[in-house]
């Protein structure tokens, strides 16, 4: 479960350029939801996203997953929470070009707590389970863009999180790729994921259970 | 997985990596040859320290005295003496091979040392070894000097010295060692410099000293009955507590037998010489080690910003972001242990290629020591520069460039 209550995100605090990105956010998500954040470009969306994701801070307000507070933890623990309890995706897939599409998928397990056997079979079955498993020992960067997000899919469930966080996953894609990787994401929902998805995509957003806009920091 | 990131950044930089190899094995290999020259310069104190930063006196015995008797007896030099801890020196005698098969006999040199002058200094030999590996036996053990005779290590010569009393004494002679040719010996000339304690020694070339010489220890001498004469470089030192007035005596009354030089003073200048030494070869050091920090510091930092993208995925998969300085250090341990390898393989074959036999190259743990300290240094770089860069610039920011 995500609960915000005011939370508050401004970048380059104290200097001439400050801004404030969030500006007292409060929504709750439930296990399970699949929810789409909309807004203009610069509404805060992606922020909110990165914060929600750990990836990024927060200064005022408070943000609980799963009824734990993320503030002012360690950076061991805010990795820890990143790979067990969130899977990630990209507009651009964010995936190391260099590796193959199962070693894309092992990542998050090898930054694991602890140590986990079989972690090919595991990348293998993540990389089945997004529908590409005679990918398994290709590079990435001869997939296409629809085969690359599976991959970024694959590797951000391969840990089984309990939530995933999409920013503007079919950006880079065309629109039947793009039905096909929401039809994934709602496959996904289905298993028990709690699933949220950053898009300005109105048919995007209306294949979740709920639209959460945002504008100029603010949930409208 | 730290381990196997960093082997990937290594083979995903191999180009820029080689050079790098290339660079650090050429930076080794210049430390080993700047470590060897400074041990060049103190192998020859050092291994009499102890006697140079004694109370005492540098003598160069003449081998004969005022009545032009020779002097073959050590305690008549110091009989007179007052405080004396000890008394070193170097002999000398003729010794011939009369069974040669040339119409006239061949003299050879003996240069004979006590016990604590051959062990405190080993000359570089061309095979065997040298005297304080010799072991007792029914042969005079002997070192011999580069020779144009074809005497090597192992051979057997059937000699003639001569006694106290002039007879001739058969003795045979077994050669456990050869000098390499031009090597430094602890000096048996009585009338070299006396200025620091490169003045020790003297460099052995065969084509100038024109006669074999076989180097033993002076107690297999006595063991074998063969006399000698008190010839050559050596020390005096005084116990502790001398007076200087005692100091004073000492040295006026052993002029009959020696010259005789105040030990402190040698010493001085010695260290004044080494420093002034290490002083030449400070801008060198300082250039290498400027050159490990500077090529270090540049390549991490192109490294880790050619990788921060991928830091930035491990970092939302859950790595920490401080994990980007381990994956650096990963990459730069490959790259020191292919350059240590490489510049250790190139000297010793260019060594045992017999090319570097005219330079102070030696092999001894300090070289090592030098290329470690070097690694650790470029260690320390590779470690720092990520964490420099990382912390102007966040995940967040990196993954919303690449959006």
């Amino acid at each position: 479960m995500i609960k915000i209550k005011e939370l508050v995100k401004i970048y380059n605090k104290g200097r001439a350029n400050e801004f404030e990105a969030l500006k007292g956010v409060s929504l709750e998500i439930a296990d399970g939801e699949m929810v789409a954040i909309m807004g203009k470009s610069g509404a805060g969306k992606s922020t909110l996203l990165h914060v929600l994701a750990c990836i990024d801070s927060y200064e005022g307000g408070e943000y609980y997953l799963n009824d734990v507070l993320i503030k002012d933890l360690s950076e061991k623990r805010l990795a820890q929470i990143r790979n067990e309890n969130i899977g990630m995706v990209m507009q651009d897939f964010a995936l190391v070009e260099d590796f193959t599409a199962s070693e894309n998928v092992i990542i998050p397990l090898s930054f694991a707590k602890n140590k986990v056997k079989d972690k090919k079979q595991k990348a293998n079955a993540a990389l089945s389970q997004v529908g590409i498993p005679d990918l398994i020992n290709k590079d990435v960067n001869k997939l296409s863009g629809g085969q690359k997000q599976r991959v970024a899919i694959a590797r951000a469930i391969v840990n089984e999180p309990s939530m995933i966080l999409a920013d503007e996953p079919t950006g880079a894609l065309d629109s039947k790729t793009s039905d096909e990787i929401m039809d994934l994401f709602k496959s996904l929902n289905e298993d028990g994921r709690t699933v949220i998805i950053v898009t300005h995509d109105i048919n995007i957003a209306q294949k979740c259970e709920r639209i959460i806009e945002i504008s100029d920091g603010l949930i409208v | 997985m730290i381990f196997r990131l960093g082997v990937k950044e290594f083979i995903r930089n191999i180009g820029l990596n080689l050079l790098i190899i290339l660079q650090l094995a050429a930076t080794l290999a210049l430390s080993i040859f700047l470590t060897s020259t400074i041990e060049y310069r103190l192998a020859h104190y050092l291994p009499f320290k102890e006697e140079l930063s004694s109370k005492g006196l540098y003598v160069l015995y003449r081998g004969f005295d005022y009545d032009h008797k020779p002097i073959d007896d050590k305690n008549k030099i110091i009989s007179e003496l007052e405080k004396i801890k000890e008394i070193t020196a170097t002999y000398t005698a003729p010794i011939i091979d009369k069974h040669s098969n040339s119409d006239d006999d061949i003299i050879y040199d003996i240069t004979a040392y006590d016990e604590k002058i051959f062990t405190s200094f080993k000359p570089r030999l061309k095979s065997g070894k040298w005297l304080d590996k010799r072991e007792d036996g029914d042969y005079l053990p002997a070192v011999i000097s580069h020779n144009w005779s074809g005497i090597k290590t192992g051979d057997i010569l059937a000699l003639t010295g001569y006694n106290d009393k002039s007879e001739e004494v058969d003795v045979k002679v077994k050669i456990i060692g050869t000098l390499r040719d031009g090597a430094k010996v602890f000096s048996r000339n009585s009338h070299d410099a006396y200025d620091n304690y490169l003045d020790l020694y003297m460099n052995y070339n065969y084509e100038q000293e024109l006669r074999t010489t076989l180097f033993v220890a002076v107690d297999d001498m006595e063991k074998f009955d063969l006399s000698y004469i008190i010839s050559g470089k050596g020390f005096i030192t005084f116990d502790d507590d001398i007076t200087d007035e005692q100091s004073r005596s000492n040295m006026n009354k052993v002029d009959e037998y020696c010259s005789a030089y105040p030990l402190d003073e040698v010493n001085a200048r010695s260290i004044s010489h080494i420093t002034y030494q290490l002083y030449l070869l400070l801008p060198i050091i300082i250039g290498v080690l400027m050159l490990v920090i500077v090529s270090t510091l540049s390549i991490s930092a192109i490294n880790t910003s050619k990788q921060m993208r991928n830091y930035a995925i491990y970092y939302m998969c859950g790595s920490q972001w401080s994990s980007t300085s381990l994956i650096s250090l990963v990459n730069y341990l490959i790259v020191a242990g292919f350059s240590f390898v490489l510049s250790w393989t190139v000297i010793v074959g260019l060594s045992l290629l017999g090319m570097l036999e005219k330079t102070s190259l030696r092999f001894s743990i300090f070289p090592i020591l030098a290329c470690l300290v070097i690694i650790i240094i470029g260690l320390v770089t590779s470690v720092l520069t990520p964490h420099l860069i990382i912390r102007k610039t966040t995940p967040r920011e990196i993954i919303s460039t690449n959006d």
